[in-house]
């Protein structure tokens, strides 16, 4: 039997913040593209057919652009968007095993230290691109899930098309990590987060009313109004931006940002540990049992209201 | 007391100081400093005063600091030519946090009556006070880092969260009452014809409230904040202001520089130069 | 188990607790704490359990401690003329805070049902369940500053900022379920015919997108996680003040200047009805109280 060890190759390697640790110099972008246009850098999100759904090679060219656009000394602000019609649908949990995004099987009896490293990476690149040094904006439209909703909320700034779909759909990821830690009040657990709504998927228009991103607009006009962000903020000082960006992220520090974190992995951690009871969806078993596919659907059928499809 | 730039008056229990530089926009100098600190310091211990008004004399509330370069050693970062030590920047940091972080934490609650412009440092002094009544044609912001600056008010993250307090210091873009009411920037915003009422109405029910209850109160929703961090916010502000201060001398060649078009075309159009910038963007309220 | 005070009931996934004193408004006494927190005990220990709702009986969700002295050492600090000695009170508002503690450290997912008054103790209590529902007709708020005390609870700043905590403690004004909801203090506000089914259709979202896929495992471990990321922000800390402060306000010698109303004279004087009703007629007339209360 296989175990952890034979399928994982690769360790921890926060030493380095990943997109420090990531080569740009003559890189082929294609998961992900960078662009340069003046002072804003695009990094678009390229996997279409798979609704931007972020596997290690996603990750890998997103990572490379930010290192990119840190070095590029022309370049003050970067903008993260979606090729097609989705900004992300989270982590592409159709990676081969042994790729950052799956879950690790319960089966592969990883040991605890070996959880810790892949969980430090997996939810750690999401820190690292909150303390990017540059103002980042993300430019959200059709499906932003899970790991995708957890890159706008590392952020800056998050403009969206008002019916953007914003949601954590998990196998047992309440809505914990930064997002909360956008409302000013009662983070993490804000009675506003959920807007009233107690399924943790929200329309762009109820996200900016619950104070989570700063602007929602009709799609056609998302890449204006992120543009004109972007060039005012290009417009400032570019030392006096990295020293306020340093300010209010030293803010949050002191008021508990660095325990969010890691109660963000800790909470990735734990959950490998969850039981599930007969009427809960269990992804392991799912997929093993009907493939992907059929994880999703039998997800999906629990997800709907009784009400909506008779289930009693 | 005879003060210049402000006006106190005191009548049922609550003190009212008004800032009285209404040609100047009530921009805030060394004196005004001085002065409101001179006033809160005496009435602090009159322990039957109540409660105490804040507001501004002519058409706003304050333009924020004066940033003509007579008379404001202390609200304005020191020159940057000038030759100065890290030792007397971080001093400059400290007073400046120490008037403000007095008033957050002054025994006798304050509100704030705020019509017009509450910009920068008026818009600070808003902030620390405990309540924000404003009238519906006020306009908040802090227009600091187009100047190169940095906030002068470590709060702005316990109040509006972070995706707002990047929006608004990053953009220096400035924001109505009503929306300012909507992010809990501050209390209400109440049409403008109304406000000195509405302004009354509070400071009445805080003076006939329990006056040693209400120190009690505020005492624990500041501990709350210190709980949260708010203490070590200020000290990490001085310490960013001094970096600030530090690096002014390097806004490059080809970003707006604010200081010297000051120096070289004046302050008002430097003024506006600084907020055309932005304008040009977000239009303003 | 058999209580006094409050009424525990299971019906899978969800246990209800009914504070049960509606001739009193649902006041809370020493003992509805104690009964509060061993009905919890019992939902802790049943596996079914997975949820918590929090009603109360009668026309209220609850108007507050329960001022009238008897039973209520822990929910109400002695009478501030007293002055009594330092240490029993310490030692009651620590009491408090760990109570506080547990019930908003919960690990399970506890729903606050209200309608009617939701003053005082009984905002607090509220604000310790993770989720509040709302009927229109709540009024919300906490007058102790009136009575000369400070709320106990560190909750404010976190669920509603500081400008807003500020100014509902200090003035001790009442808001109704709509501006509670608009404040963050609530997290979704109905008519009060709907008020029951809303709660319901509320846990089977919830089961739905966070316990029935993941499960309640995973719910309780968030909580859990999610509590203490709160407390390093400084939550923790927040209690210890809370409970100092509480403590302080009530052994302040001066208490009320002679100008001002004194609250336990009064009630000593003209009963507590109309103690309350005295109380709180000048504020009225600033503030005027929302319409709704007592249904």
């Amino acid at each position: 039997m296989k175990t952890f060890r034979d399928v994982v190759k690769w360790k921890s390697q926060y030493q380095k913040r990943q997109w420090e640790a990531t080569p740009y110099e003559g890189r082929e972008f294609s998961a992900a593209l960078y662009e340069k246009d003046g002072p804003i850098a695009r990094i678009t999100l390229n996997r279409p057919e798979k609704r931007n759904a972020l596997n290690d090679a996603m990750f890998s060219d997103l990572m490379a652009g930010l290192h990119k656009a840190n070095d590029d000394s022309d370049v003050k602000v970067v903008i993260i968007r979606g090729a097609g019609p989705n900004f992300s649908s989270g982590h592409d949990l159709s990676s081969p095993e042994g790729e950052e995004s799956p879950p690790v099987h319960p089966s592969l009896a990883p040991s605890v230290r070996d959880f810790y490293n892949i969980e430090k990476r997996r939810c750690n690149k999401h820190e690292d691109i909150f303390n990017f040094p540059k103002p980042t904006i993300a430019q959200v439209h059709g499906y932003c899930i899970g790991a995708g909703m957890e890159m706008q909320a590392a952020c800056d700034i998050t403009i969206a098309a008002e019916d953007a779909q914003f949601g954590l759909r998990g196998f047992g990821i309440a809505p914990i990590g930064v997002y909360g830690h956008n409302l000013g009040p009662w983070p993490g657990a804000s009675p506003k987060l959920l807007g009233g709504n107690f399924l943790p998927e929200l329309s762009g228009k109820e996200m900016e009313m619950a104070g989570t991103i700063n602007k929602t607009v009709s799609i056609l006009k998302l890449e204006e109004e992120v543009n004109k962000w972007a060039q005012a903020i290009a417009s400032q000082p570019t030392d006096a931006l990295a020293v306020a960006k340093e300010f209010i992220n030293g803010m949050l520090d002191i008021t508990g940002y660095g325990a969010m974190w890691r109660t963000h992995y800790e909470g990735h951690v734990m959950i490998q540990w969850v039981r599930f009871r007969k009427d809960e969806v269990s992804f392991y078993r799912s997929k093993k049992d009907r493939g992907l596919k059929g994880f999703l659907q039998e997800r999906a059928m629990h997800s709907t209201p009784k009400k909506e499809h008779g289930r009693e | 007391m005879n003060y210049q730039t402000i006006l106190y008056e005191e009548a049922d229990r609550i003190g009212t100081i008004t800032l009285n530089r209404p040609h100047k926009m009530n921009a805030i100098n060394d004196l005004m400093l001085e002065e409101l600190d001179d006033v809160l310091r005496a009435k602090e211990t009159d322990i039957d005063l109540k409660a105490i008004v804040i507001r501004g004399a002519g058409r706003c509330f304050s333009v924020g600091q004066d940033l003509s370069g007579e008379g404001n050693a202390e609200v304005m970062p020191p020159d940057s030519k000038a030759d100065i030590s890290a030792k007397g920047l971080i001093e400059a940091g400290t007073r400046w946090n120490r008037r403000l972080e007095y008033i957050f934490n002054y025994l006798k609650p304050i509100v704030a009556e705020v019509h017009g412009y509450c910009l920068g440092l008026g818009c600070y002094l808003a902030m620390a006070c405990d309540i924000t009544v404003a009238g519906e044609d006020a306009v908040f912001g802090d227009p600091s880092l187009r100047m190169g600056l940095i906030t002068g008010i470590p709060l702005w993250t316990w109040f509006i969260g972070t995706k707002k307090t990047k929006e608004l210091l990053y953009l220096g873009r400035y924001i109505d009452a009503s929306e300012a009411e909507e992010i809990c920037l501050i209390n209400r915003a109440v049409p403008s014809d109304i406000l000195g009422e509405e302004v009354q109405r509070y400071a009445s029910a805080l003076a006939i409230s329990p006056g040693d209850g209400m120190v009690v109160v505020k005492e624990s929703i500041n501990a709350q904040m210190e709980a949260r961090g708010v203490g070590a916010g200020w000290r990490f502000l001085t310490q960013m202001q001094t970096i600030n201060w530090m690096q002014q001398k390097q806004i490059l060649a080809n970003e707006f520089n604010f200081w010297e078009v000051r120096d070289k075309k004046g302050l008002k159009t430097a003024i506006k130069e600084r907020d055309d910038t932005i304008e040009k963007f977000f239009p303003k309220p | 188990m058999n209580y006094k005070t409050i009424i525990y009931e299971e019906a899978p996934p969800i246990g209800i607790i009914t504070l049960n004193r509606p001739d009193k408004l649902n006041a809370i006494n020493d003992l509805m704490l104690d009964e509060i927190e061993a009905a919890l005990g019992e939902a802790e220990q049943e596996d079914e359990i997975k949820y918590v709702v929090l009603k109360g009986a009668g026309r209220c969700f609850s108007a507050g401690q329960d001022l009238c002295g008897e039973g209520t050492t822990v929910v109400m600090p002695p009478d501030p003329r007293l002055r009594s000695p330092l240490t029993p009170i310490f030692r009651t508002d620590a009491t408090l805070m760990r109570r506080w503690q547990r019930i908003s450290g919960f690990s399970k997912h506890i729903i606050a049902q209200v309608h009617g008054y939701c003053l005082a103790m009984g905002c607090d209590l509220m604000m310790m369940c993770r989720t509040a529902i709302a009927s229109e007709d709540a009024i919300f708020g906490d007058p102790s500053v009136r009575m000369g005390y400070a709320s106990a609870n560190p909750l404010w700043t976190w669920k509603v900022g500081p400008k807003r905590a500020k100014e509902l403690l200090l003035t001790g004004r009442y808001i109704d379920g709509k501006e509670a909801f608009r404040i963050g203090l609530v997290n979704r506000v109905v008519s009060g015919e709907s008020l029951e089914d809303e709660v319901e259709d509320a846990i089977e979202a919830i089961d739905l997108g966070a316990g029935g896929i993941g499960g309640a495992d995973a719910e309780s471990g968030f909580l859990t996680f999610g509590y203490a990321a709160h407390n390093i922000a400084g939550l923790g800390a927040a209690w210890g003040f809370s409970a100092g402060l509480h403590a302080l306000s009530a052994v302040q010698r001066r208490g009320f200047a002679p100008y001002e109303f004194n609250f336990w004279e009064a009630k000593d004087r003209v009963g507590m009805k109309d103690a309350i009703a005295q109380r709180d007629a000048p504020f009225d007339k600033l503030f005027p109280k929302p319409k709704g209360g007592a249904r």
